[in-house]
């Protein structure tokens, strides 16, 4: 193992990877910091190059946007008022309350130093709990992998936050659209109608660009513009004092493994993650009376959890193949793309590119460090840029992005039409994230529902006699049960 | 007050149910397998799962008392968004004639008039610096070739 970090490391330095790294971290930060757009678009955008790059590469890259984009939506949480990202939400109660007092730059500084230490944690959850967690799934067999699939749909359809059934019909029909093509058993096409560029299945890059990147365009097109401003006051004193670091310490440590367990929890994410540190902040912190009205320990707790979802995230991706939020599905699927099948066979085939990961990671967070406190004081400037240029430069990029697939303009067509899917989708109530995982987990649930059956020669109870497989079906109906329990509840409580 | 569900919601739950018996029904067409699932198994599990799901979200929208329908649509918004995806394909449509250096200024213009630009100059600057730096970093760097103008 430590001659897999060591080597791990040496490839982070390699001149292309780092300074590719370096690029991801920075487009993150202005991505995240610019509100409306995310770090599953920033990704997106970045498509086109990772095809083009080794996967260590591209992985590593992903991963520092993944990380600084996370950072990056506190920037404008304490500014503007308003979280570059759904994970700053929480740090909005305390940061724009420091930047009314004057104190944006100790603020955002905190906010580093917090990212810093949640991302910090959650790298070294990463590099102990993935790969004991792909030791264990290596014994999983066909009926496993199957009922693993369907609990992966389950659990994030269950942690959507809206209507339970539209996120598990979102991911159906995720399911129906990877059987598109042609049949993995027999040879046989599906679903073409005699069209024959639907032969080799549907792309998951145009479904991505389109659900996630022109969906969000077509959204923006109609929204007013509510005149975002800020007081173009100089950003100053950003880096903490030691005294300030040592007062916030003990909520960002709590806050980050917050948001290490919430991130290993596939469905959820930052935006959970940060409240729930914000409220365990407030009730751990001595000034937790005090938190909302411009406390430094309310803008360190939300940071450090929804950075130290990143590598907690980033676990069942790599171990299971099951991504732990939206930004690490769209981040599966670029895998994908570039020939990486995450899941437990990664650490035994390819254990240099895990362990590069792993090393990234922890390099990214110093990195993120350094360019959180730099940001800082040009942020401004990057909160100027105008939606009515930026959303057009946007969808050009998506389109480049989708022909650079296979140089057609077949994919863009795909794109533009999954756009206006992912339109409806948001219009009404269905969420993305479910119809990807979907796409992704498809030919995986596919594969093994057929073995296991071949196996079992037709035996359907090869799921229920499995230990393993009857755990990930009765976690899967648990986690539906208590959904529908607790919004039952809820709307008893209302009632 | 009493929680009404949209009308829209007992649409889409039916729609769900639609498209499950179709996907059901295809997969009959599909070969089948002594053992294992065959190429139609999986569309067939598909297809039921989403009879299901279609179902509940039928009941639920039921149970919930649907609205009657309406059908108040914002035309101003409803046009602005035919407009942008309008403009998405017609550029998708050129392109392959007119090519990217010629097609991409126009489709960034005709966009950002939609999002509302006020500052034209600064607007048509941007449209053609960016579509050149776009253009020679994916044909040069990244070599992907871009669609060129094939009228002639």
């Amino acid at each position: 193992m430590f001659e897999y970090i060591l080597s791990g490391f040496a490839a982070v330095f390699h001149p292309t990877t780092f300074v590719l790294m370096v690029f991801g971290i920075i487009m993150g930060i202005i991505i995240g910091a610019i509100p409306g757009l995310s770090g599953s678009m920033g990704i997106i955008l970045l498509l086109p190059l990772v095809y083009m790059l080794p996967s260590d590469v591209a992985l590593v890259m992903l991963c520092g946007l993944f990380c600084g984009s996370m950072y990056g939506g506190s920037i404008s949480a304490v500014l503007l008022n308003t979280p570059g990202t759904p994970s700053a939400a929480a740090t909005v109660l305390d940061g724009y309350p420091l930047a009314q007092k004057g104190k944006a730059g100790k603020a955002i500084g905190i906010a580093s130093f917090a990212s810093f230490l949640g991302g910090l944690v959650s790298t070294l959850c990463l590099m102990f709990i993935a790969p004991e967690l792909a030791s264990i799934a290596l014994n999983f067999q066909a009926a496993d992998y199957f009922s693993l699939a369907i609990f992966g749909l389950t659990i994030m359809a269950s942690a959507s936050g809206g209507s339970m059934t539209k996120a598990l019909i979102a991911g159906a029909v995720g399911l129906l659209l990877s059987a598109v093509g042609m049949d993995p058993i027999t040879g046989n096409p599906r679903f073409t109608f005699g069209t024959y560029k639907l032969m080799s299945g549907l792309d998951i890059l145009p479904i991505l660009i389109g659900v996630f990147a022109l969906s969000e365009v077509m959204i923006k097109v109609n929204s007013k513009n509510k005149g975002l401003t800020f007081d173009d006051k100089k950003i100053e004193k950003v880096v903490p004092t030691f005294s300030e670091m040592k007062g916030v310490f003990k909520v960002a440590i709590v806050g980050a493994i917050i948001g290490v367990i919430i991130g290993i929890i596939p469905g959820t994410g930052g935006a959970i993650a940060c409240f729930l540190a914000y409220n365990v902040g407030k009730k751990i912190s001595k000034n937790g009376s005090k938190f909302g009205t411009g406390e430094l320990e309310g803008v360190a707790a939300p940071e450090a959890a929804n950075n130290g979802t990143t590598g907690g995230a980033l676990i069942p991706m790599l171990a299971l193949g099951i991504p732990g939020d939206v930004v690490t599905s769209v981040m599966l699927g670029a895998l994908v793309l570039v020939g990486v099948r995450p899941g437990p066979m990664l650490f035994v085939e390819s254990p240099d590119l895990v362990y590069t990961i792993f090393s990234g990671m922890f390099v990214i967070q110093f990195l993120m460090l350094g360019f959180g406190f730099l940001f800082a004081r040009i942020s401004p400037k990057i909160l100027k840029i105008p939606a009515n240029i930026l959303m057009p430069i946007i969808v050009v990029l998506c389109m480049v992005g989708a022909f650079s697939i296979g140089n057609q303009t077949y994919h863009i067509w795909v794109a533009v039409i999954f756009g206006v899917v992912g339109y409806l989708m948001k219009k009404y109530g269905f969420p993305g994230a479910p119809l990807i995982l979907g796409v992704i987990l498809g030919p995986i649930a596919e594969e093994n529902l057929n073995r296991a059956l071949i196996v079992s020669n037709n035996d359907i109870s090869v799921f229920f006699t499995r230990p393993i497989s009857l755990a990930f079906i009765l976690l899967s109906a648990f986690s539906i049960g208590w959904t529908i329990y607790s919004r039952f509840r809820k709307d008893k409580q209302e009632a | 007050m009493e929680k009404k569900a949209a009308f829209s919601e007992l649409v889409v739950g039916l729609l769900i149910v639609a498209l499950g018996i179709f996907v059901f029904c295809y997969s009959f067409t599909l070969k089948t397998a002594e053992t294992g699932i065959g190429a139609g198994g999986y569309p067939k599990f598909i297809g039921v799962v989403l009879i299901i799901l279609g179902a509940c979200q039928t009941a639920i929208s039921l149970y919930q008392k649907v609205r009657s329908p309406e059908f108040n649509v914002d035309s101003k918004k409803l046009i602005k968004l035919v407009e942008l995806v309008g403009s998405m394909m017609l550029y998708l449509w050129l392109l392959p004639h007119l090519g990217f250096v010629i097609m991409t200024p126009i489709l960034l213009i005709v966009l950002m008039f939609l999002f509302g630009i006020k500052r034209w100059v600064m607007g048509l600057i941007v449209a053609i610096v960016f579509t050149i730096i776009v253009y020679l970093l994916f044909t040069e760097v990244f070599l992907v070739f871009l669609p060129r103008f094939t009228l002639f």
